[in-house]
């Protein structure tokens, strides 16, 4: 699944990744701390619609579960990342369970409404609670400490989220390789065919649900240490848009995709809300002009043909 | 001998269409039992009402004399049963082998899936490559699925449906499209085969039918109008005036 040529290209752009905060100052290093984060989050969002053939509207749900279990956990007087970015992950993906077990009943377009349903319900739920701040959302008052080493430094946090990523970039490809992968990769080509050999959709498609869901928490565990806020607005629909344009940008099922995508995304608005605040206009014929002429986005681009025989 | 699977009273109907209509029907462990009939008679839906992937109106189907009537598709895989596709349903982005890789790891437990990489498994690769080796696809194994010709996607359907290791395979049509020389090499395979487990067998080639079958079934409209030996069904008049007609006087 993962040619030599793609290897290469991974590496480069963690390479790339790492060396940014030796040349950028604070904000460019803070610039691509977001990129990693919302390329993490969007992998957890590839693994269960690029990957899994599930086309999950609700993703903003656990990016906001994940964000509100650290704000939440620091108001309590818990801080330290070992606590709570595994708390975030925990309850993205306890969530996921139950999401993902009644919206898998479904398959296609009632697929995407149940999930966008249930993500929607959790928006209204958390903007209208005044525990958790209601639409103002939450402050965090410091960052949260690593192993009681703080993270303050811009550069430090960035390294830790490097770390994640490529930890969660290798664990993908494994599982992107191993026999459940590939039995996850068989539903998405032809489920029929898959039960007609005997495989049951819940022990492998729930699974990969709530794994790409427990991604796209750490990643807004991740996304309110750098903010130091939290806010409805990450639960919303529109950040699980987001995450697919960014799929859709930087290539479904290329593992390098997301972070492509994110970066592509995060640049473009950087770039062209400078020459107009309409910059959308721009992103539009964009992502058609990738639908349309090649489904492998940015990362399609990098490599000498799109799909390798598996075995 | 107790038949190993067995129908009684299968009944199925889309609206006013009847497609199964009150249906009979066993099976011998290691028979080739032919089902044939003319366009439209509801071969195909009794086949994927026997895989599970169609479920009845009324009526029992008995496999080993279990009821599975309510059993879904991959309940029944797991207890012996596997079937190839009229159409060929394939993997069609992944390896020849992949898809063969994929029926045999069907049947291994769950928490072994998690490990070592797909391709480098010999336990999923070896018995996989075994198949492709007896339907004589084992050269194309590397090409993707999606690029095989017609003959040779039946040919992996087959590998498919045998890699399961089935007590009871479920064949719609396996030599559609098929050369004179893949045709005769997969009719020899099946009679083979026939040690190993039993056939439903759904086929239009009327040589390769009584050639291969123990029994024949006859299906018109969704009834089963004669049940026998070849040469019994050959001689049946009620068969001659529905069905065969002059393609009985063809067969040698």
């Amino acid at each position: 699944m993962i040619a030599g040529r793609e290897r290469i290209s991974v590496l480069l752009a963690l390479g790339l990744f790492a060396l940014v905060p030796f040349y950028g100052d604070s904000f460019y290093t803070a610039l691509a701390a977001k990129m990693m984060i919302f390329g993490l989050a969007a992998l957890g969002v590839d693994v269960v619609v690029g990957w899994g053939g599930m086309i999950s509207f609700g993703h903003a749900a656990f990016f906001g579960l994940g964000a509100y279990t650290v704000a939440v956990l620091s108001q309590a007087g818990l801080g330290d990342a070992l606590i709570t970015w595994p708390a975030a992950m925990l309850v993205a993906a306890l969530f996921a369970a139950v999401i993902g077990a009644l919206s898998l009943k479904t398959r296609g377009a009632s697929f995407i409404m149940l999930t966008l349903a249930f993500a929607q319900m959790l928006f209204y739920i958390v903007s209208s609670l005044p525990a958790l701040g209601s639409s103002d959302g939450l402050g965090l008052a410091k960052r949260n400490t690593l192993a009681g080493m703080t993270l303050d430094d811009i550069r430090r946090f960035y390294y830790a989220v490097l770390l994640l990523l490529v930890g969660a970039l290798a664990l993908t490809r494994h599982l992107a390789r191993s026999p459940f992968g590939r039995a996850v990769d068989g539903f998405r080509q032809n489920e029929p065919r898959m039960r007609a050999l005997g495989y049951r959709a819940d022990s492998y498609l729930l699974p990969c649900f709530i794994y790409g869901s427990a991604l796209t928490g750490l990643a807004g565990a991740l996304a309110s240490n750098q903010m130091l806020f939290v806010a409805p607005d990450m639960l919303h629909w529109i950040t699980s848009g987001t995450f697919l344009v960014i799929i859709v940008l930087g290539g479904q099922r290329t593992l390098l995709g997301p972070l492509l995508g994110a970066a592509a995304l995060i640049l473009l608005e950087e770039v062209l809300a400078e020459i107009t605040e309409h910059w959308m206009m721009i992103l539009g014929p964009l992502l058609i002009a990738i639908i349309l002429f090649g489904s492998r986005g940015i990362a399609g681009l990098l490599r000498t043909e799109s799909d390798e025989p598996t075995a | 001998m107790n038949p190993l699977l067995e129908t009684r009273e299968l009944r199925k109907s889309y609206g006013a269409l009847v497609v199964t209509d009150a249906v009979a029907f066993d099976i011998l462990p290691n028979e080739i039992h032919a089902l044939i009939g003319p366009n439209g008679a509801g071969k195909s839906s009794f086949l994927a009402q026997l895989a599970g992937d169609v479920l009845s109106d009324s009526g029992r189907i008995l496999f080993e004399e279990r009821d599975i009537t309510d059993e879904p598709a991959e309940r029944r895989a797991h207890l012996g049963i596997a079937r190839s596709y009229q159409i060929a349903r394939l993997f069609e982005e992944m390896s020849v082998r992949a898809n063969v890789a994929l029926a045999v790891q069907a049947c291994s437990p769950w928490a072994r899936a998690l490990g070592r990489p797909a391709a480098g498994r010999a336990e999923l690769i070896e018995p996989a490559d075994a198949q492709l080796e007896r339907v004589g696809l084992a050269d194309r194994a590397r090409a993707p699925a999606g690029s095989l010709a017609h003959g040779e996607r039946r040919k992996l359907e087959l590998a498919m449906a045998m890699a399961a290791k089935p007590r009871l395979l479920l064949l719609d049509e396996p030599l559609a499209g098929m050369g004179v020389d893949e045709s005769h090499a997969t009719i020899a395979l099946l009679d083979r085969l026939r040690a190993e487990c039993a056939i439903v067998l759904v086929e239009h080639d009327v040589n390769a039918v009584f050639g291969l079958s123990d029994r024949i079934s006859v299906l018109v409209h969704g009834r089963l109008i004669a049940s026998g030996p070849p040469a019994a069904i050959r001689a049946d008049a009620a068969v001659r005036q529905a069905y065969l007609g002059d393609l009985a006087q063809e067969a040698p």
